[in-house]
């Protein structure tokens, strides 16, 4: 997922850009991961957990003081405005997850950016290897291994993403004797 | 040249002229006595702004080993006249600016070597501004204007740009990063658990695509490559990191040596180039400085001198000692070990000076370098660790005051710590104030905001301060309270700063700025001939490792310029003739600039954020450009930069088999021995064992103390079975607890055991074989052998030859692999 060459235009005030005093720190780690995550976090710039009533807490159009803490770690840094949320990861080396062309890769809210992740071809292969893993008690291997993987992949896809299905169809390949 | 006007504007005309001549630098020696006036004899000050010139400027330089020698009645000008405070000070006005003190041509002069009485001509040149910001008084703090002034135009310059074919990269660097180097045991995809960048991946393309960022063509030494093997000790594969990151410099050399430098893409459309020091100096931040008796701002940046520029009295200089490097930008980064000292002597002017006012200020630009670092002592007047007048401290995510006063210990105990909660610390740049009066006594200030954290032990008086201590910045005298981080600005003053004075100094914020001007006139096709139309930035070194850029703005020197309608997307900074490689935050800008939205004052922002890039040669060096998606009408079209997905490759074969959890276990004995979970005897064995049973499924993290756990509980399960009659009657049919077990169980009668056991706990019915456990016939044989073993012995009782024989097939690998 690292990657230090997006924009860093939505990295929010409260990341340090010379953490320690040394901005190499930023620039080659922090940035590689706060610049495609911080635009999609935006999403939920309304949304509050409250310790004390132990619910989550929406506050329309108004972002949640937590978006806007420790502002002078880096004073020219991004400023929450709404939940308006961007899927930087569409470009550069994080698009071979497979974003879903059809969908426009940004939005306002939870909703629309869970529909963004979940319609990648990066989150089918996630659950499935996940389930492969704890079905066959290892990730795939080998070429046999993958191919049931990808199998399985197409069944989830194309069967409503069903969960169920996979970890069937995984039991069957890994049963053994 | 056009004014911005940042605040409000300064009342008094800038008088501007230069100043020639003068000799060599030479240290001389600091003077006892500056001068207290008491001696002066010669016509008295005709004005007010003439006596305000005589008690700030004057009796501090009229001092014959100051500017007294020479300009005092032997060289023009002689505004240093022992005998005339009037002509003195006609003799200075074409050389001081009141409005801007730090522009004054005096402080210029002093600045490039003419005759510094420190060793260092920058220090001298900020006393001097101190003596005349403190002459101007409120002239010089009511605001600032900057006038812009055009740079010289400059094309943008070639530099090494990484070339499209990783040829050369495959035969220099590639072969170390996947050999000696041992990279790929971790930065590579398909490795056992692989860190991104895959720079070292078995696919060439995608390790130079990963590598490029870590490699610096121009200067190999400060490739990230080198930095993290020679300075950061990262992974190196021998026992010398300079070995191997001197290994490493010369492979990227060699990579280097072979790239011509070339000119900027001219597919790019690109802004005129300019350095950082081209940029208008942007001196708008106006500091509370007056009360200010010690002052360090870092600007030296060479030596082991850290210069006290408050203009107060004798300068209180620093020694640098141990680990203490200079910082880029002014500043100093202190490492463990490392401290910055003054003399007793020399501190002795803040006891003397704070004893008097009873108040003080201690005020501070620090950058920590983490946030777990405890008894870390910042900036501290003190004798020992036990011993002290004042100390600002850093407690983890608090700030920590100690302050001696009559109402405390002689440490300053107890000590004013920030609220836990509340993280005031932070590993980043931040401006921290103490200020101690006797009313409120201590308060801390973080970026400009009061912590809230009350004094318990306000009231009292300094009378007990003892000027025999020393001042010392990231540690104690004693050199047993370490603090590490980056000291970017301190100062003592002899006030207690009000909330609103530390609010200003925090907005005057630390170290130099610049207005730099890129010039696009060409690029949108406005007239040449007139004055000229620039992408603006507030630009600044923002540590050793990189820059600030902040605000771009759209502005034309020419004050009848109306924009019209000029669209600006896909802005980009350029370093030394490419695209800096990471960074951009206007990458995706798209505004307009209109004439409704521009304003011949300000210009039009085009984005109100800023972003760092890296830095490459340095500020002196460094050469700054612009590129753009479109301007105008002018436009470069980019192919999106998209990923290559990572081959399959096959991984070291896996076990197909793993061990059950712990509540797997749990869960199918119960279910085996038909004893509840919650039978209180089990559940206490299994309360006792958990930690000890396998917490993951992977069978090469399985113990010999995972094995003994099982045990350990299969027992019990066993125990509980076979001493209950139903669950007993249930598991095992026919078993007679009362009989003799050498009746019981010889020749066919161990099926009593054997047959329930087999079917019930390794599930072989029917004598169905499974490939990946011990046969039927195999476990049969063991367990006949238990009886047998059990049953012989002197004593022995069926009920516990059938909880042995139990146990230990319920706590075999039958049960406990997946």
């Amino acid at each position: 997922m690292l990657d230090v060459k997006l924009p860093p235009d939505h990295i929010r005030q409260d990341v340090a850009r010379s953490p320690g005093g040394d901005s190499r720190v930023f620039l080659n780690n922090c940035i590689g991961c706060h610049s495609g995550m911080d635009p999609m976090a935006e999403a939920f710039a309304y949304y509050n957990f409250n310790a004390d009533s132990g619910r989550i807490e929406y506050t329309a159009g108004q972002v949640q003081p937590k978006y806007l803490i420790n502002s002078d770690n880096f004073k020219p840094g991004f400023v929450t405005p709404d939940d308006g949320w961007h899927n930087y990861w569409r470009q550069g080396q994080n698009s071979v997850y497979g974003w879903n062309t059809s969908l426009p890769g940004n939005g306002n809210g939870a909703k629309s950016m869970g529909a963004e992740l979940a319609n990648s071809d990066q989150f089918a292969r996630c659950a499935v290897e996940k389930v492969f893993k704890t079905v066959c008690l290892h990730p795939p291997v080998n070429s046999a291994d993958r191919a049931s993987v990808d199998s399985t992949i197409n069944t989830f896809k194309n069967g409503g993403y069903k969960l169920k299905d996979v970890f069937a169809q995984t039991a069957a390949y890994c049963k053994g004797n | 040249m056009k004014t911005l006007r940042l605040t409000l504007l300064g009342a008094v005309v800038a008088l501007l002229a230069a100043c020639s001549g003068g000799a060599p630098t030479t240290t001389n020696n600091n003077p006892t006595q500056t001068g207290s006036g008491d001696d002066y004899a010669g016509p008295a000050p005709r004005d007010a702004d003439v006596q305000s010139f005589r008690i700030n400027f004057w009796q501090n330089v009229k001092a014959v080993n100051r500017c007294g020698g020479c300009h005092g009645t032997t060289q023009v000008p002689m505004f240093a006249n022992p005998n005339d405070v009037n002509a003195a000070y006609d003799a200075i006005l074409p050389y001081v600016n009141l409005a801007e003190p730090d522009q004054s041509p005096i402080v210029a002069h002093v600045a490039g070597g003419h005759n510094c009485w420190q060793a260092s001509s920058l220090a001298c040149a900020d006393i001097i501004t101190v003596w005349i910001k403190n002459w101007a008084g409120s002239a010089a703090s009511t605001g600032t204007q900057i006038a812009l002034v055009a740079p010289s135009d400059k094309a943008v310059g070639s530099s090494k740009s990484f070339p499209d074919s990783p040829a050369l990269f495959q035969s220099t660097v590639w072969p170390l990063l996947r050999g000696d180097g041992k990279c790929l045991r971790c930065h590579q995809s398909t490795a056992a658990d692989p860190k991104s960048p895959f720079f070292a991946s078995a696919d060439v393309n995608e390790a130079y695509a990963a590598a490029q960022a870590k490699m610096n063509l121009d200067d190999p030494a400060s490739s990230r490559f080198v930095v993290r093997l020679r300075e950061e000790s990262h992974n190196c594969w021998t026992s010398s990191c300079s070995t191997d990151s001197d290994k490493m410099q010369a492979a990227i050399k060699a990579f280097a040596d072979q790239v011509q430098a070339t000119p900027v893409d001219p597919a790019l459309k690109v802004s005129r180039s300019l350095g950082l020091t081209d940029g208008v100096p942007a001196s708008g931040g106006n500091r509370i400085d007056q009360f200010a008796i010690a002052k360090y701002e870092f600007k030296t940046g060479t030596g082991d001198t850290v210069y006290d520029t408050s203009g107060k009295g004798a300068e209180l200089n620093l020694t640098i000692s141990g680990a203490v490097d200079w910082v880029g930008g002014y500043g100093v980064n202190i490492k463990t070990g490392g401290k910055v000292q003054g003399t007793v002597t020399a501190s002795a002017k803040l006891a003397d000076d704070i004893k008097n006012t009873g108040e003080y200020s201690i005020e501070v630009w620090a950058a920590p370098a983490n946030v777990t670092q405890e008894d870390a002592y910042i900036v501290s007047y003190s004798g020992s660790a036990t011993t002290r007048n004042v100390t600002l401290a850093q407690r983890a995510y608090q700030y920590e005051a100690m302050g001696r006063s009559t109402v405390t210990g002689p440490n300053g105990a107890p000590s004013l710590l920030t609220k836990d909660t509340d993280r005031d610390a932070q590993a980043a740049l931040q401006h921290v104030v103490l200020t101690y009066d006797p009313i409120n006594g201590r308060k801390l200030y973080v970026n400009g905001n009061y912590t809230g954290d009350v004094d318990a032990r306000a009231g009292g008086t300094l009378a007990g301060w003892d000027n025999t201590f020393a001042l010392v910045l990231g540690n104690e005298t004693s050199n047993n309270r370490q603090w590490q981080g980056v000291l970017r600005f301190v100062a003592i003053h002899d006030h207690a700063l009000t909330a609103a004075q530390v609010q200003q100094n925090f907005a005057a914020g630390v170290g130099e700025r610049y207005f730099l001007l890129f010039d696009v006139t060409a690029l949108i096709g406005a007239d040449l001939t007139k004055p000229h139309e620039f992408v603006m930035f507030e630009a600044s070194q923002y540590d050793s490792y990189s820059y600030l850029f902040n605000k771009p703005t759209f502005i034309s020197l020419d004050p009848t310029y109306k924009p019209g309608s000029i669209p600006i997307q896909g802005l980009r900074l350029g370093i030394n003739g490419a695209e800096a490689s990471g960074g951009q935050a206007y990458s995706n800008l798209d505004v307009t600039v209109t004439d409704n939205n521009y304003s011949t004052e300000k210009g039009q922002l085009l984005s109100p954020i800023g972003t760092v890039i890296a830095l490459q040669k340095g500020p002196a060096l460094d050469q700054f450009f612009l590129s753009f998606d479109k301007i105008g009408t002018q436009t470069h079209a980019r192919t999106p930069a998209i990923g290559v997905p990572s081959p399959a490759v096959d991984l070291a074969p896996a076990s197909d088999i793993g061990v059950r959890t712990f509540e797997q276990l749990n869960q199918s004995m119960s279910l085996i021995t038909g004893v509840p979970t919650t039978n209180t005897l089990v559940r206490a064995t299994y309360l006792q064992v958990q930690q000890q049973l396998p917490p993951v499924p992977d069978i090469q993290a399985f113990l010999a103390s995972n094995q003994t756990g099982v045990a350990q509980l299969a027992i019990k399960y066993c125990a509980v079975m076979v001493d209950t009659a139903s669950t007993r009657t249930a598991f095992f049919p026919g078993l007679d607890v009362s009989a003799a077990p050498a009746t019981q169980f010889s020749g066919s009668g161990k099926d009593l055991l054997l047959v329930p056991l087999l079917t019930k706990a390794l599930q072989q019915k029917g004598g169905v074989d499974l490939a990946t456990q011990p046969t039927n016939s195999e476990v049969r044989t063991e367990l006949s052998a238990l009886i047998d073993k059990l049953s012989a012995k002197a004593g022995a009782n069926s009920a516990t030859v059938a909880k042995a024989a139990c146990a230990a097939a319920l706590g075999s690998g039958a049960l406990e692999i997946l």
